[in-house]
């Protein structure tokens, strides 16, 4: 529990750092952003005025203060580029990109282990090897290239697959209650628009998720097969615990302490990754959103939606370290 | 394992034929370091080996624009005539230019801070420098990048340097870790004993003994600095039109998808190529390398 | 019926290859041992002897490839092991109890003992379909039994949490938690502080007379061997060089690693500076097809290198493979 708290109290320390480096970074920026906001045919007035509501001629330190009390009250500024609340803007887009990384986080998950243990269980066999030339293709795969590859094998030439968006225009959308299409379509029972939500998310997830599970794959491929070495399974094979329980319970668990701790920087990379997967696939996400804040040199956007992801991030990463001490006591217990 | 003291570093630097002939164990490295070399030709002479060396840049040449791979263009053409191959070859020299520079950059401050960190861990130092290594890690790397390249004119030495501060922090977490546990061995205590100076003890004891997991992790690290540097220029924050750029060229020819798939196809399997080449050759290395500590 | 046919566990002529990249390691050659009920047997050598291959091979542990049983029996119970597969195997096999050697690595770092233990238990017993309470029941008896303090709430405990010679404790519960007939322990002192040791071998000696099992210790502790066992084997670079009752060989060594290894025993009376063995450890890649001794023997002959000395009788159970002896052989009621 103790740990629980450190770790929280820590991130939360560390995030104030990421607000003050992206802070400063969007600040120094040269160039006018007032100017380049209202555009090149504004008034002079006009402009000093808004360099003046946005404390742009102050120092930095001063201008970091009025910034985190606006924060604070949830005020992250006016977007430049669309004219509205920052945090409305990341409120409409965020679900979406939530949504498209649990799923991609899901499927890296689960068929990364699920390979990786395929991988030892064949090893040195045909499997094994197909497998790890396959791995080493998907890593070195840059995500959006994949997007760009699915799209046009399943959405063009076969038509299977929906290239745009996450619902079919003419499928009634569910009532938002979690922003999750998929997730709010179960609840409310509309099936049309589950599947068709899943039809919709199954591609950029894929794209998101192929190279972090090509690295899980490997790394439960090896801390398996590392583990297999070690002595206390020896040991348990010599007290007659049968291989198959061997297998599933006391090589399973210490096996995963590391594709796990990995999650947490797969998910970092899909985070990073979602930007172009979701330009590739037109998924209304925060990523689409801040590149095209970042584009538009939009400050306010820019900060917005850079701290948000930096707490996301550190969020996931709780989680992951959560479970990481679950999984191995050494650590929740030292 | 062996630790490597500064009298004894001279004589560990193993002949080449001895390195070559563990290296070309694992034929996957082989095939790497084959990737790696043809694309470095590639790059370094990208001028005389490029078809049509005239297409890297300004170029216009319609009534060839947007033909399908054929004879005379083997890769196919842009919208604008331009020889895709020719585009690509050039578009490898960016991208191996970015490698080069960003780790030629980022590799010694990284490292001089992980070593400076680690040696002093437990002092102020330690904990002022690791906490600003973790802010920088507290966010994905592109998305620091993308952040900090929207900030600067988009251009190839900005993108080069969004990249390289992305970057730095994984270095000196890296060799951080390496650090706080060389420390405390008997070779360190021993040169302390004989009263070396600090920056000895970092450079010329400690250091050495780092070289291996840095070594690694730069040959592994080609491969995602250029990727990286692919996805910069796809959202338009790297090279900059005319130039060629892996990513860009990509980004242009999604528009024109499915028909003319060779603008897309062909430039995205060379990203690939290029990052496996450089995976495959960097867990050559790692193998390698730690296979001489074993 | 003869001393040997009655033997509860025996090894025959086992040869055991390594299939390696650099060529084929014939790291075990016509290995033989036997043990009786009850008896505590010593098996002693260098490191690198082969001792733990013979003990991987009995437990069933031996990576089979690299590793390949070339030619040989172990016998256990007048069933030869190495023709069991499967369920009969692993029965046979619960009959042996194994105490490893590093406590520390021997013990899995994220279950809990008595996960592992209650484990150890339900398969060995699976026959007897024990309820979880059972189980339970047992292991906190068994973990009693070899002296551990505060068995239940040791039971939910991690390895980490213990001491070294808890661990050991455990590990010992373990192997008698299978009620097992013939106990084998890998190196039991090497891994443990010296006044560990100390009570670590006390509790193994009163578990094995209070249930009357026996032991093959596998050990280059000559002192271990002198206090404990019954009768020795004595092996180099795989092979059996002598054997005989402790008393026997310590009196009166005869094969000359014997006496090599004897006279580097530091002692507290008499010269300071033991003597060593002059040469270095066997190469197995390019050993020798007679005694493996011979490259660093002082009184190796001709033959010695060339022909594999067979096992000779000199008294009573004393026997040695050495050329140097063949006059004083006697009649070998167990020759070939």
């Amino acid at each position: 529990m103790s740990f629980l708290v450190r770790r929280v109290a820590y991130s939360i320390f560390v995030l104030i750092g990421l607000s003050m480096l992206i802070f400063t970074i969007v600040r120094v920026m040269p160039g006018d952003p007032a100017r380049l906001a209202l555009g090149a045919r504004a008034t002079k007035e006009a402009v000093q005025e808004l360099r003046d509501r946005m404390h742009l001629d102050e120092s930095l330190p001063v201008q970091y203060y009025h910034w985190v009390k606006d924060v604070l009250q949830g005020k992250l500024g006016i977007s430049l580029w669309t004219r509205r609340e920052v945090s409305i803007d990341i409120s409409r887009f965020l679900p979406a990109t939530l949504e498209l990384v649990l799923f991609a986080a899901l499927i890296e998950a689960v068929f990364g282990i699920l390979l990786g243990v395929i991988g030892t269980r064949y090893r040195n066999t045909w499997v094994d090897n197909t497998l790890r030339v396959g791995t080493y293709f998907a890593v070195a795969t840059p995500a959006f290239v994949v997007a760009i590859f699915l799209s046009l094998i399943f959405g063009y030439m076969l038509k299977v697959l929906p290239i745009v968006g996450r619902l079919d225009p003419s499928v009634v959308a569910p009532p938002v209650r979690t922003g999750l299409i998929t997730v709010d379509a179960l609840i409310s029972g509309n099936f049309t628009a589950f599947i068709d939500a899943l039809k919709h998310i199954i591609m950029p997830a894929i794209a998101l998720s192929l190279g972090g599970m090509a690295q899980d794959a490997r790394i439960t491929r090896s801390s398996m097969s590392d583990n297999l070495l070690k002595e206390y399974i020896a040991v348990e094979r010599a007290q007659g615990i049968p291989p198959r329980v061997i297998n599933l319970k006391y090589l399973l668990k210490p096996s995963l302490i590391a594709p796990v701790s990995v999650l947490g920087l797969d998910i970092a990379s899909m985070l990073g990754n979602a930007f172009m997967v979701e330009l590739v696939f037109g998924w209304p996400g925060l990523s689409q959103y801040g590149v095209e804040a970042a584009l538009r040199k939009d400050l306010n956007a820019v900060t917005g939606v850079v701290l948000v992801i930096g707490l996301v991030y550190l969020t996931i990463n709780i989680l992951v370290d959560i479970t990481v001490a679950y999984l191995d006591p050494r650590v929740r217990l030292r | 394992m062996t630790y490597i003291t500064h009298s004894r570093l001279s004589k560990s630097v193993d002949t080449f034929r001895e390195v070559w002939y563990k290296f070309s164990k694992n034929r996957l490295s082989i095939v790497g370091l084959l990737i790696v070399l043809i694309i470095t030709i590639l790059a370094a002479f990208a001028p005389y080996i490029a078809p049509y060396p005239a297409h890297a840049g300004r170029f216009v040449n319609f009534p060839e624009a947007s033909q399908p791979p054929g004879s005379r263009h083997l890769f196919g053409t842009d919208v604008n005539g331009r020889d895709i191959l020719s585009r690509i070859i050039y578009g490898y020299r960016f991208s191996l230019m970015m490698g080069v520079f960003v780790l030629a950059l980022v590799v010694p401050i990284g490292v001089t801070l992980g070593l400076i960190a680690g040696y002093f861990k437990g002092t102020l130092i330690d904990t002022v420098l690791m906490r600003i290594t973790d802010i920088f890690l507290s966010i994905p790397p592109l998305v620091l990048a993308l952040a900090i390249a929207s900030v600067l004119t988009p251009n190839l030495t900005n993108a080069m340097l969004a990249i390289s501060l992305s970057w730095w922090p994984w270095y000196t977490r890296l060799v951080y870790g390496l650090v706080s546990s060389l420390r405390n061995e008997f070779f360190v205590q021993a040169a302390k004993a004989t009263g070396a100076s600090t920056p000895h003890i970092l450079f010329r004891e400690i250091l050495p003994n780092c070289v291996s997991p840095v070594l690694t992790k730069m040959s592994l690290d080609m491969g995602w600095v250029i990727l990286m540097g692919a996805s910069l220029s796809f959202v338009g924050l790297g090279v900059q039109p005319p130039k060629p750029g892996l990513g860009s060229m990509i980004a242009d020819g999604t528009q024109y998808l499915p028909d003319s798939w060779w603008m897309v196809v062909f430039p995205g399997i060379a990203v690939m190529i290029v990052v496996l080449g450089f995976n495959l050759f960097g867990d050559g290395i790692r193998d390698l390398l730690s296979e001489e500590e074993a | 019926m003869t001393a040997e046919e009655r033997a509860l566990f025996k090894i025959r002529n086992l040869c055991v290859a390594f299939d390696l990249f650099r060529g084929t390691l014939p790291v075990l050659d016509h290995v033989s041992l036997a043990v009786r009920r009850g008896e505590k047997i010593g098996l002693v050598g260098e490191t690198g002897c082969g001792k733990s291959v013979t003990m991987k091979v009995v437990v069933g542990i031996l990576p089979i490839p690299p590793g390949r049983i070339a030619s040989g029996e172990i016998w256990f119970d007048g069933t030869n092991i190495l023709s069991l597969h499967g369920g009969r195997l692993q029965d046979v096999r619960g009959r042996i109890g194994l105490i490893p050697q590093d406590p520390s690595a021997s013990l899995n770092p994220v279950f809990q003992v008595g996960t592992q233990l209650r484990d150890a238990i339900r398969y060995s017993h699976r026959h007897r379909n024990l309820s979880a309470k059972e189980i339970r029941r047992l292991a906190i008896d068994v973990l009693a039994e070899v002296g551990l303090p505060d068995p239940v709430r040791n039971l939910s405990n991690y390895p980490f949490q213990l001491s070294g010679g808890m661990k050991q404790r455990v590990l010992i519960a373990m192997a008698l938690a299978a009620n097992p007939e013939l106990l084998i322990a890998d190196e039991p002192t090497t891994a443990l502080d010296v006044t560990i040791q100390e009570q670590v071998l006390r509790l193994m000696r009163e578990a094995i007379d209070r249930r009357n099992l026996s032991i093959l210790i596998i050990t280059h502790n000559l002192g271990l061997i002198r206090e404990f066992t019954d009768r020795v084997y004595i092996m180099y670079a795989g092979q059996i060089g002598e054997t005989g009752s402790t008393r026997d060989l310590f009196n009166r060594p005869l094969h000359p690693y014997t006496k090599g290894l004897l006279a580097s025993v530091p002692k507290l009376t008499g010269e300071g500076v033991p003597f060593g063995i002059p040469g270095t450890v066997p190469d197995y890649l390019n050993a020798p097809s007679g005694c493996r001794f011979s490259p660093r023997c002082d009184r190796t002959t001709e033959v010695c290198a060339s022909c594999r000395p067979e096992m000779i009788l000199i008294e009573g159970e004393h026997r040695v493979a050495c050329h140097l002896y063949k006059e004083e052989q006697e009649d070998d009621p167990q020759a070939g």
